[in-house]
Protein backbone atom coordinates (compact mmCIF):
# COMPACT_ATOMS: atom_id res chain seq x y z
CA UNK A 1 0.00 0.00 0.00
CA UNK A 2 1.35 3.40 -0.71
CA UNK A 3 0.81 6.26 0.83
CA UNK A 4 1.47 9.74 -0.06
CA UNK A 5 2.32 13.17 2.45
CA UNK A 6 4.49 16.14 3.04
CA UNK A 7 8.26 15.67 4.98
CA UNK A 8 8.94 17.35 8.25
CA UNK A 9 12.30 17.61 9.32
CA UNK A 10 13.99 16.83 12.46
CA UNK A 11 17.29 16.70 14.19
CA UNK A 12 19.02 14.37 16.51
CA UNK A 13 17.83 12.92 19.50
CA UNK A 14 14.42 14.01 19.54
CA UNK A 15 13.62 12.79 23.28
CA UNK A 16 10.09 11.59 24.23
CA UNK A 17 10.29 14.97 26.72
CA UNK A 18 9.96 16.51 23.28
CA UNK A 19 7.71 14.65 21.71
CA UNK A 20 5.14 15.65 24.30
CA UNK A 21 5.91 17.08 27.44
CA UNK A 22 5.49 15.59 30.55
CA UNK A 23 3.23 18.21 32.05
CA UNK A 24 0.50 16.52 29.63
CA UNK A 25 1.22 12.74 31.09
CA UNK A 26 -2.06 13.19 33.31
CA UNK A 27 -3.50 13.40 29.92
CA UNK A 28 -5.25 10.22 28.09
CA UNK A 29 -7.15 11.06 25.49
CA UNK A 30 -5.25 11.00 22.09
CA UNK A 31 -6.99 13.87 20.71
CA UNK A 32 -5.77 15.89 23.78
CA UNK A 33 -2.44 14.76 23.55
CA UNK A 34 -1.64 15.21 19.75
CA UNK A 35 -2.42 19.12 20.49
CA UNK A 36 0.92 19.23 22.22
CA UNK A 37 2.89 17.04 20.14
CA UNK A 38 6.55 18.49 19.48
CA UNK A 39 4.74 21.81 20.91
CA UNK A 40 8.38 22.79 21.94
CA UNK A 41 10.32 21.60 19.59
CA UNK A 42 8.77 23.03 16.68
CA UNK A 43 5.64 24.84 17.07
CA UNK A 44 5.01 25.88 13.55
CA UNK A 45 4.70 21.74 13.07
CA UNK A 46 1.87 22.34 15.60
CA UNK A 47 0.30 24.38 13.67
CA UNK A 48 0.66 23.54 10.19
CA UNK A 49 1.01 19.47 9.84
CA UNK A 50 -1.56 18.08 8.06
CA UNK A 51 -3.06 14.35 8.36
CA UNK A 52 -1.15 11.89 6.56
CA UNK A 53 2.35 13.88 6.88
CA UNK A 54 5.13 12.52 7.91
CA UNK A 55 8.75 13.22 10.05
CA UNK A 56 11.80 12.32 9.22
CA UNK A 57 14.47 12.70 11.79
CA UNK A 58 17.74 11.75 12.68
CA UNK A 59 19.45 9.45 14.97
CA UNK A 60 18.25 8.20 18.04
CA UNK A 61 14.58 9.23 17.72
CA UNK A 62 12.72 8.67 20.86
CA UNK A 63 15.16 8.65 23.15
CA UNK A 64 14.04 8.94 27.19
CA UNK A 65 11.15 8.01 29.10
CA UNK A 66 9.10 4.89 27.96
CA UNK A 67 5.64 6.54 27.93
CA UNK A 68 3.46 5.37 25.33
CA UNK A 69 2.05 8.68 25.21
CA UNK A 70 4.85 9.84 22.29
CA UNK A 71 3.81 7.27 19.95
CA UNK A 72 0.29 8.25 20.86
CA UNK A 73 0.37 11.62 19.92
CA UNK A 74 1.99 11.58 16.94
CA UNK A 75 0.00 9.13 15.33
CA UNK A 76 -3.08 11.20 16.35
CA UNK A 77 -1.49 13.92 14.93
CA UNK A 78 -2.35 12.34 12.16
CA UNK A 79 1.90 11.50 11.34
CA UNK A 80 1.35 8.52 9.01
CA UNK A 81 5.10 6.88 9.71
CA UNK A 82 8.73 8.24 10.95
CA UNK A 83 11.54 7.96 9.06
CA UNK A 84 14.52 8.25 10.66
CA UNK A 85 18.52 7.02 11.12
CA UNK A 86 17.57 5.46 14.29
CA UNK A 87 15.69 4.64 17.04
CA UNK A 88 15.67 4.38 20.91
CA UNK A 89 14.80 0.98 21.55
CA UNK A 90 11.89 1.39 24.13
CA UNK A 91 10.15 3.97 22.05
CA UNK A 92 10.98 1.39 18.61
CA UNK A 93 8.72 -1.26 20.10
CA UNK A 94 6.60 1.16 21.60
CA UNK A 95 5.35 2.90 18.33
CA UNK A 96 4.51 -0.67 16.91
CA UNK A 97 2.91 -1.46 20.08
CA UNK A 98 0.56 1.56 19.36
CA UNK A 99 0.36 0.54 16.07
CA UNK A 100 2.87 3.93 14.37
CA UNK A 101 4.91 2.50 11.64
CA UNK A 102 8.48 3.88 11.86
CA UNK A 103 11.24 2.74 9.48
CA UNK A 104 15.36 3.34 8.98
CA UNK A 105 16.57 4.52 6.31
CA UNK A 106 20.32 6.61 5.85
CA UNK A 107 20.07 7.41 2.53
CA UNK A 108 16.10 8.61 2.99
CA UNK A 109 17.13 10.78 5.89
CA UNK A 110 20.18 11.90 3.71
CA UNK A 111 18.18 12.59 0.54
CA UNK A 112 14.81 14.50 2.00
CA UNK A 113 14.05 17.82 3.00
CA UNK A 114 12.06 19.82 5.35
CA UNK A 115 8.43 19.79 3.29
CA UNK A 116 9.49 17.47 0.72
CA UNK A 117 6.57 15.49 -1.14
CA UNK A 118 7.26 11.41 -0.18
CA UNK A 119 5.43 8.69 -1.04
CA UNK A 120 6.30 5.81 0.79
CA UNK A 121 5.21 1.72 0.85
CA UNK A 122 5.95 0.46 3.95
CA UNK A 123 5.63 -3.57 2.40
CA UNK A 124 8.34 -2.81 0.26
CA UNK A 125 10.51 -0.79 2.15
CA UNK A 126 10.13 1.95 -0.70
CA UNK A 127 10.37 5.85 0.04
CA UNK A 128 10.17 8.00 -3.13
CA UNK A 129 11.17 11.60 -2.73
CA UNK A 130 8.60 12.88 -5.43
CA UNK A 131 10.05 16.43 -5.35
CA UNK A 132 13.59 14.88 -6.22
CA UNK A 133 12.54 12.28 -8.33
CA UNK A 134 15.21 9.99 -5.91
CA UNK A 135 14.04 6.56 -4.66
CA UNK A 136 15.19 5.24 -1.32
CA UNK A 137 15.38 1.83 0.54
CA UNK A 138 14.33 1.17 4.18
CA UNK A 139 14.35 -2.36 5.70
CA UNK A 140 11.01 -3.58 5.25
CA UNK A 141 8.82 -4.46 8.82
CA UNK A 142 9.27 -7.36 9.88
CA UNK A 143 5.76 -9.41 9.04
CA UNK A 144 5.20 -9.53 13.09
CA UNK A 145 5.33 -6.09 13.39
CA UNK A 146 3.54 -5.50 10.54
CA UNK A 147 1.14 -7.57 11.90
CA UNK A 148 0.86 -4.83 14.99
CA UNK A 149 0.39 -2.50 12.85
CA UNK A 150 -2.51 -3.58 10.49
CA UNK A 151 -4.43 -4.81 13.86
CA UNK A 152 -4.00 -1.40 15.06
CA UNK A 153 -1.49 -1.98 17.96
CA UNK A 154 -0.13 -4.77 20.43
CA UNK A 155 -2.93 -4.08 22.64
CA UNK A 156 -5.93 -4.67 19.45
CA UNK A 157 -3.76 -7.76 18.20
CA UNK A 158 -3.63 -9.52 21.62
CA UNK A 159 -7.70 -9.14 21.88
CA UNK A 160 -8.18 -10.14 17.93
CA UNK A 161 -6.38 -13.78 19.22
CA UNK A 162 -9.04 -13.93 21.96
CA UNK A 163 -6.15 -13.75 24.46
CA UNK A 164 -8.11 -11.16 26.27
CA UNK B 1 32.48 6.18 45.34
CA UNK B 2 28.26 7.75 45.31
CA UNK B 3 26.97 5.76 42.21
CA UNK B 4 25.45 6.90 39.08
CA UNK B 5 28.17 8.66 37.27
CA UNK B 6 28.23 6.86 34.25
CA UNK B 7 25.80 5.92 31.49
CA UNK B 8 25.20 2.55 30.71
CA UNK B 9 21.89 1.44 28.68
CA UNK B 10 22.18 -2.31 30.93
CA UNK B 11 24.05 -3.49 33.63
CA UNK B 12 23.97 -7.22 34.39
CA UNK B 13 25.88 -8.91 37.35
CA UNK B 14 26.22 -12.25 39.26
CA UNK B 15 24.34 -12.03 42.06
CA UNK B 16 26.40 -12.61 45.09
CA UNK B 17 26.05 -13.49 48.90
CA UNK B 18 24.79 -9.54 49.43
CA UNK B 19 22.11 -10.10 46.33
CA UNK B 20 20.86 -13.07 47.48
CA UNK B 21 20.41 -11.83 51.32
CA UNK B 22 18.51 -8.51 49.77
CA UNK B 23 16.10 -10.93 47.98
CA UNK B 24 15.99 -13.26 50.23
CA UNK B 25 12.41 -12.28 52.65
CA UNK B 26 12.28 -9.34 49.90
CA UNK B 27 11.03 -11.53 47.04
CA UNK B 28 7.28 -12.81 46.72
CA UNK B 29 7.58 -15.46 44.40
CA UNK B 30 10.27 -18.24 44.33
CA UNK B 31 13.34 -16.92 42.61
CA UNK B 32 16.45 -18.65 40.34
CA UNK B 33 19.65 -17.22 40.08
CA UNK B 34 20.86 -17.28 36.26
CA UNK B 35 24.68 -17.88 35.64
CA UNK B 36 26.47 -17.69 32.42
CA UNK B 37 26.78 -21.04 30.40
CA UNK B 38 30.59 -22.63 31.34
CA UNK B 39 32.83 -21.65 28.89
CA UNK B 40 30.24 -18.92 27.09
CA UNK B 41 31.94 -16.89 24.35
CA UNK B 42 31.37 -13.07 24.65
CA UNK B 43 31.51 -11.06 21.74
CA UNK B 44 33.82 -7.87 23.11
CA UNK B 45 35.09 -7.75 26.75
CA UNK B 46 36.23 -3.83 27.99
CA UNK B 47 37.80 -3.33 31.19
CA UNK B 48 37.36 0.03 32.94
CA UNK B 49 39.09 1.03 36.32
CA UNK B 50 36.64 2.98 37.70
CA UNK B 51 38.50 4.43 40.59
CA UNK B 52 40.33 6.64 37.73
CA UNK B 53 36.89 7.84 36.30
CA UNK B 54 36.42 11.35 38.10
CA UNK B 55 32.58 12.71 39.07
CA UNK B 56 30.67 13.13 35.50
CA UNK B 57 28.14 15.60 35.15
CA UNK B 58 25.84 15.45 32.16
CA UNK B 59 25.17 19.07 30.52
CA UNK B 60 21.94 20.06 29.22
CA UNK B 61 20.09 18.45 27.55
CA UNK B 62 21.31 14.98 26.76
CA UNK B 63 22.28 12.73 29.89
CA UNK B 64 25.36 12.21 27.87
CA UNK B 65 25.90 15.35 27.30
CA UNK B 66 28.67 14.36 30.00
CA UNK B 67 31.84 16.22 31.13
CA UNK B 68 34.53 15.36 34.33
CA UNK B 69 33.53 18.08 37.47
CA UNK B 70 37.08 19.24 37.09
CA UNK B 71 35.86 20.52 33.57
CA UNK B 72 32.38 22.21 34.88
CA UNK B 73 33.43 25.64 35.44
CA UNK B 74 31.02 27.91 37.02
CA UNK B 75 27.45 27.20 36.71
CA UNK B 76 25.10 28.55 39.47
CA UNK B 77 22.50 26.49 40.26
CA UNK B 78 18.41 27.56 41.93
CA UNK B 79 17.96 24.21 42.94
CA UNK B 80 19.65 20.88 44.24
CA UNK B 81 17.72 17.57 43.55
CA UNK B 82 19.13 14.08 45.23
CA UNK B 83 17.00 10.93 44.97
CA UNK B 84 14.22 10.11 43.16
CA UNK B 85 13.77 6.48 41.77
CA UNK B 86 17.16 7.18 40.31
CA UNK B 87 19.96 7.72 43.04
CA UNK B 88 17.78 7.71 46.09
CA UNK B 89 18.93 4.81 47.64
CA UNK B 90 19.92 5.12 51.23
CA UNK B 91 23.68 4.80 50.44
CA UNK B 92 23.18 7.56 48.55
CA UNK B 93 21.60 9.11 51.01
CA UNK B 94 23.97 8.36 53.11
CA UNK B 95 26.25 9.83 50.85
CA UNK B 96 24.77 13.12 50.60
CA UNK B 97 24.55 13.59 54.75
CA UNK B 98 28.51 13.24 54.75
CA UNK B 99 28.79 15.75 52.22
CA UNK B 100 25.94 18.17 53.89
CA UNK B 101 26.93 17.40 57.26
CA UNK B 102 28.16 20.75 59.44
CA UNK B 103 26.89 22.54 56.10
CA UNK B 104 24.04 25.02 55.12
CA UNK B 105 23.00 25.18 51.90
CA UNK B 106 23.24 28.47 49.63
CA UNK B 107 20.70 30.96 49.85
CA UNK B 108 20.24 31.41 46.71
CA UNK B 109 19.31 26.86 46.19
CA UNK B 110 16.84 25.01 47.45
CA UNK B 111 17.44 21.31 47.95
CA UNK B 112 15.00 18.77 48.10
CA UNK B 113 15.63 15.57 48.63
CA UNK B 114 13.85 12.20 47.77
CA UNK B 115 14.16 9.08 49.41
CA UNK B 116 13.08 6.68 46.50
CA UNK B 117 10.79 4.13 49.24
CA UNK B 118 8.90 4.29 51.97
CA UNK B 119 11.65 2.21 53.47
CA UNK B 120 13.95 3.79 52.80
CA UNK B 121 12.71 6.59 54.16
CA UNK B 122 12.48 5.13 57.65
CA UNK B 123 15.68 3.89 57.80
CA UNK B 124 17.30 7.17 56.72
CA UNK B 125 15.10 8.88 59.09
CA UNK B 126 16.31 6.44 61.98
CA UNK B 127 19.90 6.75 60.96
CA UNK B 128 19.32 10.43 61.89
CA UNK B 129 20.22 11.42 57.99
CA UNK B 130 17.37 13.42 57.99
CA UNK B 131 18.62 15.64 61.10
CA UNK B 132 21.78 16.40 58.81
CA UNK B 133 19.15 17.12 55.76
CA UNK B 134 17.02 19.41 57.83
CA UNK B 135 19.74 21.35 59.59
CA UNK B 136 21.83 21.74 56.12
CA UNK B 137 17.95 23.53 55.32
CA UNK B 138 16.75 20.71 53.02
CA UNK B 139 13.34 19.95 52.00
CA UNK B 140 12.06 16.23 52.65
CA UNK B 141 9.99 15.22 50.49
CA UNK B 142 8.21 11.87 50.03
CA UNK B 143 9.20 8.81 47.57
CA UNK B 144 7.50 10.98 44.37
CA UNK B 145 8.54 11.47 40.55
CA UNK B 146 7.75 15.16 41.63
CA UNK B 147 10.37 17.42 40.25
CA UNK B 148 11.87 15.16 38.08
CA UNK B 149 9.41 15.68 35.28
CA UNK B 150 8.09 18.65 36.21
CA UNK B 151 5.71 17.22 37.92
CA UNK B 152 5.25 19.45 41.22
CA UNK B 153 7.40 20.89 43.61
CA UNK B 154 10.98 22.35 42.49
CA UNK B 155 9.12 22.63 38.71
CA UNK B 156 11.94 25.25 37.08
CA UNK B 157 11.13 28.78 36.09
CA UNK B 158 12.20 30.18 33.24
CA UNK B 159 16.10 30.35 32.93
CA UNK B 160 16.28 28.26 36.42
CA UNK B 161 18.88 25.76 36.45
CA UNK B 162 19.10 22.61 38.80
CA UNK B 163 21.73 19.74 39.59
CA UNK B 164 19.77 16.86 40.35
CA UNK B 165 20.76 13.17 40.67
CA UNK B 166 17.61 11.87 38.70
CA UNK B 167 17.90 10.30 35.29
CA UNK B 168 17.39 12.57 32.30
CA UNK B 169 17.92 16.04 31.28
CA UNK B 170 15.92 17.23 28.12
CA UNK B 171 14.53 20.51 27.14
CA UNK B 172 11.84 21.47 29.60
CA UNK B 173 11.97 18.37 31.57
CA UNK B 174 12.11 19.89 34.97
CA UNK B 175 9.61 22.52 33.93
CA UNK B 176 10.24 26.14 31.75
CA UNK B 177 11.55 24.82 27.89
CA UNK B 178 14.41 27.37 28.55
CA UNK B 179 15.45 26.11 32.70
CA UNK B 180 17.91 23.76 32.40
CA UNK B 181 18.76 20.51 34.38
CA UNK B 182 22.46 18.86 34.82
CA UNK B 183 22.70 15.35 36.00
CA UNK B 184 25.39 14.07 38.46
CA UNK B 185 25.62 11.48 41.48
CA UNK B 186 24.31 12.87 45.06
CA UNK B 187 28.01 13.93 46.67
CA UNK B 188 28.80 16.29 43.77
CA UNK B 189 24.63 17.11 44.39
CA UNK B 190 24.96 17.88 47.58
CA UNK B 191 27.93 19.95 47.10
CA UNK B 192 26.81 22.44 44.77
CA UNK B 193 23.63 22.73 47.14
CA UNK B 194 26.28 24.19 49.12
CA UNK B 195 27.98 25.91 46.70
CA UNK B 196 25.36 27.58 44.98
CA UNK B 197 27.19 26.58 41.93
CA UNK B 198 27.94 22.91 40.74
CA UNK B 199 31.12 21.64 42.37
CA UNK B 200 33.13 18.71 43.79
CA UNK B 201 32.49 17.60 47.53
CA UNK B 202 36.30 17.97 47.71
CA UNK B 203 36.26 21.61 47.78
CA UNK B 204 33.84 21.22 51.23
CA UNK B 205 36.38 18.79 52.70
CA UNK B 206 34.53 15.75 52.09
CA UNK B 207 36.89 13.29 50.66
CA UNK B 208 35.67 9.88 48.31
CA UNK B 209 35.85 7.10 49.04
CA UNK B 210 35.93 6.87 52.81
CA UNK B 211 39.25 6.27 54.49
Amino acid sequence: MKHKGRAWKFGANIDTDAIIPARYLNVTDPGELAQHCMENENPQFLQEVREGDMIVAETNFGCGSSREHAPIAIKAKGIFCVIARSYARIFYRNAFNMGLPIIESNEAVDGIQDGHKLEVDLEKGEIKNETTGQTFRANPIPPFMQELIDDGGLMAHIAKRGAV
Amino acid sequence: MPQWSLRAKNGIFYPDDITEQYVNGRAKRKYRFYESDKGAQYKDIKEFDASKIEPQVAFPHLPSNTKGISDVGTVFVDQAVIGSCTNGRLDDLRTAARVLKGHKTSSNVKLIIIPATQMIYRQAMKEGLFDIFLDAGAVISPPTCGPCLGGYMGVLAKGEKAIATTNRNFVGRMGHPESEVYLSNPAVAAASAVLGRIGSPEELGTIFPSP
